[in-house]
């Protein structure tokens, strides 16, 4: 079942034009309404619910088309990134309705502590079979390979005599 | 009149899937100052074969909790292709599986834990079970991290790659085109790392 988008509820803001992967999510020319989104193909829609995920007024749906499966079924998604919680409507075509909430993520969205914050490895390390943050990741040599510690070595005191 | 846009890098990432983010987040962990951009057909925070979400992860050897070796997960690939495999290569990914579900796990994509053991539930031998609704927004957030929201190209398709006039062998950028506004990008990179998946429309449900 494709998307739908409930033309009465979009705004016209594009989010789901920005985010859908096959690139079937299309404006129709400005009427006296605005523009509104449409799914341009939906032969080639790929049922993925980016749109309907990312829509914020909730006018996408995945449903059957008229012309196909007019059979009144129809599923609504609701993801919400503050409570990290996916909500999914599944309407069934003789009026049964299913609720369901799942976990997206377990911390906040942002909180990703990116590479370049990690200690930079010295360049000989890229000659060990490791990626990166795989030692640690692995909690140490667990696969029988030979590998420095991912630690700055020491600064050796030379003593200088005499 | 098409508009010409050229962009000269260090490393170029040709695709925003799971292993193009994963190569943006490799590359900046190992060169701090190299210039990386990343160009991809659709928007990297849904794209790819992974923009849907999934719902288990297929391949995790458990080295931590001991329940399988890499050797073991080849000699399966082996007896699954009926020898017809590489099995260096194999053997290769396999052995980077854990680390990086475990970078993963650490992100904060929901793995089903296994409380009385510390490992993960598991749905089958070498499967495990998420709630993989943002799998992909994730990855991509950590790939955006690495290289800057300004180095990374959404809705440009990479089309040809570019030679060296004196040595075929060696690629030296791409080019593309914006599929919105057609605008013409010409990228000259010092390495490219070609992430771009399958072919486009082979199957009906997939990026291509
Ligand atoms: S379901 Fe996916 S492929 Fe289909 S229109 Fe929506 S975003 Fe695009
Ligand atoms: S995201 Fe929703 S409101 Fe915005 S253009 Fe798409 S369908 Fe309309």
């Amino acid at each position: 079942m494709p998307s739908y988008v409930i033309p009465a509820k979009c705004t016209g803001c594009g989010d789901c034009v920005n985010v859908c992967p096959s690139h079937i999510m299309k404006f129709t020319k400005s009427g006296i309404f605005g523009r509104k989104a449409y799914n341009a193909e939906p032969e080639s829609c790929w049922e993925c619910y980016n749109c309907v995920k990312h829509c914020p007024q909730g006018a996408v749906q995945i449903r059957g088309y008229m012309d196909f499966t007019p059979l009144g079924g129809a599923v609504e998604v609701y993801r919400d990134e503050k409570t990290n919680r996916v909500y999914w409507t599944i309407r069934y075509r003789n009026g049964t309705v299913k609720y369901f909430v799942f976990p997206i993520r377990t911390t906040p969205w942002g909180s990703i502590k990116p590479p370049q914050e990690y200690p930079e490895p010295l360049k000989e390390f890229l000659r060990t079979p490791y990626l990166s943050c795989e030692h640690e990741q692995l909690g140490g040599n667990k696969l029988g390979v030979e590998l420095p510690r991912m630690k700055v070595p020491e600064v050796v005191k030379v003593e200088v005599r005499g | 009149m098409t508009k010409v846009r050229y962009v000269d890098t260090d490393i170029l990432i040709i695709g925003g899937g799971m292993a193009g983010s994963g190569a943006a987040w490799e590359a900046r962990y190992w060169c701090r100052n190299c210039r990386i951009v990343l160009a991809e057909k659709a928007n990297i925070n849904r794209s790819g074969a992974v923009a849907m979400g999934l719902s288990a992860i297929n391949t995790y050897m458990g080295l931590k909790c001991k329940e399988n070796t890499v050797e073991d997960y080849v000699k399966y690939v082996r007896g699954d292709l009926m020898g017809i495999v590489r099995e260096d290569l194999v053997y290769d990914y396999a052995r980077h599986v854990d680390s990086t579900v475990h970078l993963f796990d650490e992100w904060g994509l929901p793995i089903w834990p296994e409380p009385k053991t510390g490992c993960y539930v598991r749905e089958g031998k070498w499967q495990i079970m998420i709630h993989g609704e943002s799998y992909k927004p994730i990855v991509a957030e950590a790939a955006r991290k690495a290289l800057g929201d300004e180095n990374i190209f959404n809705r440009v398709m990479v089309t040809h790659l570019l030679k060296s006039p004196g040595n075929p062998n060696r690629v030296v950028g791409a080019i593309g085109f914006n599929v919105n506004d057609g605008t013409f990008y010409v990228f000259k990179a010092k390495a490219t790392i070609l992430a771009a998946g399958g072919g486009s429309q082979i199957y009906s449900l997939g990026p291509g």
